[in-house]
């Protein structure tokens, strides 16, 4: 798939700081995750495939174009920022009817792409507002809007989902999947593992200015082999289960839960292991209530990833 | 869609005047909204309500003392280029300040243009507010005397375009200030003090290099003065022959092709520069 | 082996007392600012009229001590009395030389606080700071004493510092300690002034700095303040100048030249001769002026005594307006200044050094005229400097024009500071 992101070399340096360190990463069409805790790089990326800032070293290519100093470029590019700033004293509508008009919409025209874009994000009733007024979640509809207005096709979106209440959060992952379906590339930036994995499985890692992984979530865990897998086993006889486990050749660890009467076992040959389980679970009469992996999400991947 | 199906990056024509219009217009809608303007405006009414005090006292002030001290000496000294340093320097770095800044860079507009229309809007602004206040000044100073209509309208005419030349050379400036340096404040005041202040009342070629320089021979030259008036004026600014000085056209020309010059570098300036917006616990 | 909690752990320390707070903020506040390289330029550029001051009085005191070379070079521009006696004119040139330190320092002190003063307050409220400092067992007069103190840290190091410094060397090359007993009050009177212009700027620009979350517009507010008020006093004062010039100089001149009426050959731009330059004369065989060119010359001369005369008389009239001017009030550098003269006493220096150049006049003056030579007539004037050097209004005037300044500033500052019951 060509992508549509290439990142080529990039480094990015601020006097001394180095924001991003030799960073070759192409991503594709569809809704992609980029994490990493702060400092990582994150905003400097999105303002690098924006055309704000320009790459001490290496090419930035979206669409195929280089983004420095190509304003053309812009009108298939939304953004939508980190920063809560907006010109507080204009309504929503005009705000957004604003940023139609500075992406070359004309007057009409961007009025209908300004009701179109509030109405996608769910802000219509407010949208004659003050932005002033504007709760927190408003201020961030608010800010997607404008980044749709034009109706870009690719959307960069830096840290979407901070601040907002859990109801304007959901409205938020539903609006990023549909732009997602409706043939949209996203870029969503967070910091939050969750957020990003309610988002999407495809993901970016970056820590410390460098790529550290990049692809499906359950890919880069499988790859990762240097830590076994932990899974949990919740029963009755655990202690039991633990004698028959501890004879079998590929469980490297198992710990005992007291608290929640089970165990918690170590292998590097998760399937091997699945697969014998329920035969040993019969064996002894173990009733297995829960099992259940630490391991299938992003935050252990990530754990793993950056602790190493 | 993939990248390869993409269709070629061509602008329509429509797309480019349309932006940049909006883009004037929003730059107005900045520096008129807000308590800045009205500020502003009752600061202009000061002079104006002075002159009409000084006016009616029981020994009244004669008008062309007042029109020197109020429309030739405190408006083209303090108010018109601390009113340009005002907006002008703020051009950018209120974008900045505001963290807004990101959303016009990543509009279909190029970066040049973005700032020469701010600046354009920013002069637009500057200049009607200036002209409102001579046209104020002169108002409040003649109105009622013998001439109004035929000597002074016309003059106060004459001033306010010397006084929209003044602003296209300061606005110039210190919008170049605001890029420059995050101190354009002190910049700026430190010029509009030691340079059209001191500099421009020091009877050697330096002060060519002068704003006020400019507008006073303009002044001389343009606006048909008394002739009490006009040896005063010579008098105070040391400029007794006027076959020394530039000619108007030289002057017009200084003044505009100053601003053309100062703006055009700005605008590369502005091109080349990157604007990193810094979060709280952003990368 | 004991172990020991890593968590949180309670103080047991005593804590200090309300006295001291404001110095933490104070303390902060220095130090933020002095990370700016601007800032220690300032106040390096601030030390510049303290080096002349230091030179003046060095120079005096070797004056003193009657060494060759600094009289040699000072009797160009002193009387001779001065020269002669300069002991007696001590406790006047000190009081003239700091007086011309302080007007330098005002200026660099009025840029100092625009330098630092604006973001004191107006960057607590923008990033909502004011809760962080109230949520501490912090008064609202503790925060506006560590924010004053700021500004009282750079005024010192600017105006009383160099003060001090320059009187210490001063009294060091003069080798006479009689010099404290003439000057001592000027010491005091730095040290009083540099109070002022503390409390009176510091809380105006604190006043402003609450009034908007955007330094500039605070900066700008203050620059507009100072400047603007200067130039609108300015404005003022020239206006009343002109009209009464007008009233003196231009009826007179008008009437002298009803009464005197040009020859043809003299260009008239109303009642004004216009100069043009004439070649020097060709055939210099011939120096004889024609009859025209005698009358056009005497008749250019008698003018520009004429209007000498009216100038002299205008400008004691001017000067007789002094004591009741109030436009000067309308500028605060002004009104700053006027206090300044009156702490120092300038006034009473200045009535010296005229007394000294007066005396001369009064002795030749009789005896330069009747050789033809011009020599302003009149009887003597002791004031003839100290009124055109010291403002003359009341000095009363100036502090209460500040006094009534620095209450409105504390009336905004409480209403913009509000205490964390009433913060938003």
């Amino acid at each position: 798939m060509t992508p549509i992101i290439e990142f080529d070399g990039v480094s990015k340096w601020y006097g001394n700081v180095i924001g991003l360190n030799k960073l070759t990463l192409h991503v594709p069409a569809g809704v992609t995750g980029l994490l990493g805790p702060n400092g990582a790089g994150k905003s400097t990326l999105l303002q690098l495939a924006t055309g704000q800032l320009r790459p001490s070293q290496g090419t930035v290519r979206v669409l195929g174009q280089d983004v420095w100093d190509n304003p053309a470029l812009n009108r298939l590019i939304g953004l939508c920022p980190e920063q809560d700033a907006f010109y507080e004293w204009m309504t929503g509508h005009d705000f957004v009817r604003t940023c139609a008009r500075l992406s070359g919409l004309g007057r009409r025209d961007a009025s209908e792409a300004a009701d179109r874009a509030m109405d996608r994000v769910g802000m219509t009733e407010h949208m004659n507002r003050a932005i002033r007024g504007y709760s927190k979640g408003m201020r961030q509809r608010t800010k997607l809007a404008q980044a749709l207005v034009h109706g870009p096709r690719v959307l960069f979106l830096d840290e979407p989902l901070t601040g907002t209440d859990p109801v304007a959060r959901r409205d938020l992952i539903e609006a990023v999947r549909g732009l997602g379906a409706a043939g949209c590339s996203v870029l969503v930036s967070s910091h939050v593992l969750h957020e990003v994995q309610a988002l999407t499985p495809r993901i970016v890692l970056l820590h410390r200015g460098r790529l550290v992984a990049e692809g499906h979530v359950r890919e880069i865990r499988d790859l990762i082999d240097k830590h076994p897998h932990r899974i949990v086993l919740v029963c009755d006889k655990y202690r039991d289960l633990a004698a028959r486990l501890a004879a079998c050749p590929d469980v490297n660890g198992i710990k005992f839960l007291d608290r929640e009467s089970g165990l918690l076992v170590e292998t590097r040959q998760p399937d091997d292991f699945y697969a014998r389980l329920p035969a040993l679970a019969l064996a002894d009469g173990v009733a297995l209530r829960e099992v259940y992996s630490e391991d299938d999400n992003l935050e252990a991947v990530f754990k793993y990833l950056v602790n190493k | 869609m993939t990248a390869t199906d993409a269709p070629p990056l061509r602008r329509p024509l429509s797309d480019m005047p349309s932006a940049l219009a909006a883009l004037f217009v929003l730059t107005v809608r900045q520096h008129t909204h807000g308590r800045r303007l009205l500020v502003l405006g009752a600061l202009y009414l000061l002079p104006c309500v002075l002159a009409l005090v000084l006016r009616n006292l029981p020994k009244p002030a004669p008008a062309e003392a007042l029109e020197f001290a109020l429309i030739f000496s405190l408006l083209p000294h303090g108010l018109a280029p601390l009113t340009a340093l005002l907006y002008a320097a703020g051009v950018v770095s209120d974008e900045v300040e505001d963290q807004t800044l990101t959303y016009l860079l990543v509009r279909s507009v190029p970066r040049w243009a973005l700032y020469l229309t701010k600046l354009l809007a920013t002069l637009c602004v500057t200049t009607a507010l200036v002209a409102a206040a001579v046209a104020g000044l002169y108002a409040a100073i003649y109105a009622g005397t013998p001439g109004f209509w035929d000597e002074v309208l016309p003059r106060a005419g004459r001033a306010v375009a010397v006084t929209a030349l003044a602003q296209v050379g300061y606005c110039a400036l210190f919008g170049f200030l605001g890029l420059l340096t995050r101190r354009s404040l002190i910049a700026g005041v430190a010029y509009i003090v030691a340079v059209e202040g001191v500099l421009a009342n020091l009877d050697f070629v330096g002060r060519a290099l002068t704003v006020v320089y400019y507008v006073r021979t303009l002044t001389l030259r343009w606006l048909d003065l008394p002739p009490e008036q006009m040896r005063r004026c010579q008098e105070v600014w040391g400029m007794a022959d006027l076959e020394k000085l530039p000619s108007s056209g030289v002057c017009v020309l200084t003044l505009l092709g100053f601003g053309v010059v100062v703006s055009a570098l700005s605008a590369l300036w502005f091109a080349r520069t990157e604007f990193r917006v810094k979060t709280p616990g952003s990368d | 082996m004991p172990i020991f909690d890593q968590g949180y752990q309670h103080w047991q320390g005593r804590l200090s007392g309300h006295g001291w707070r404001w110095l933490a903020v104070a303390r902060h506040g220095v130090k933020a600012q002095l990370r700016s390289w601007f800032v220690r330029v300032l106040l390096l550029v601030a030390w510049l009229p303290a080096i002349a001051l230091v030179t003046t009085l060095t120079m005096w005191g070797l004056l003193e001590q009657q060494a060759e070379s600094v009289i040699a070079f000072l009797q160009r521009l002193l009387p001779p009395e001065v020269i002669a006696q300069p002991r007696d004119y001590r406790a006047a040139v000190w009081t003239i030389a700091y007086s011309y330190f302080f007007k330098a320092e005002l200026v660099c002190s009025l840029f100092l606080v625009l330098i630092v003063g604006p973001n004191l307050v107006s960057r607590d409220l923008r990033f909502n700071a004011l809760p962080l400092y109230f949520s501490r067992p912090l008064r609202r007069v503790d925060y506006f004493l560590g924010k004053l103190g700021v500004i009282g840290f750079y005024l010192a190091a600017t105006v009383v510092v160099p003060a001090v410094g320059a009187y210490l060397l001063g009294l060091a090359f003069s080798l006479d300690l009689g010099v404290v007993r003439d000057t001592h009050h000027l010491l005091w009177a730095g040290v009083l002034y540099g109070l002022v212009i503390t409390v009176c700027s510091g809380t105006l620009m604190l006043a402003l700095s609450s009034l908007s979350r955007r330094s500039i517009y605070v900066g700008l507010a203050w620059a507009g303040l100072v400047f603007l008020t200067h130039m609108l006093s300015s404005a003022l004062i020239g206006i009343r100048g002109d009209t009464e010039r007008r009233a003196i100089m231009q009826d007179g001149i008008e009437k002298w030249v009803r009464d005197n009426p040009p020859p043809p050959s003299v260009e008239m731009r109303g009642s004004y001769p216009i100069y043009r330059y004439s070649p020097p004369r060709q055939d210099k065989k011939d120096p004889q002026q024609t009859p025209e060119e005698k009358a056009k010359e005497r008749w250019l001369r008698d003018w520009s005594a004429e209007n000498r005369e009216l100038y002299t008389r205008a400008e004691a009239a001017r000067l007789a307006q002094g004591p009741t001017d109030w436009r000067p009030v309308l500028s605060y550098a002004y009104n700053l200044d006027r206090l300044g003269d009156w702490l120092l006493d300038t006034d009473a220096a200045w009535v010296l050094l005229g007394r000294t150049v007066e005396r001369p006049r009064q002795m030749v003056g009789p005896m330069a005229r009747s050789q033809g030579v011009p020599v302003p007539g009149g009887p003597p004037n002791d004031r003839m400097l100290a009124d055109r050097m010291v403002w003359q209004f009341p000095w009363y005037w100036s502090a209460g024009a500040l006094a009534g300044v620095w209450l409105l500033s504390v009336f905004v500052l409480s209403r913009r500071v509000k205490s964390l019951d009433r913060l938003k």
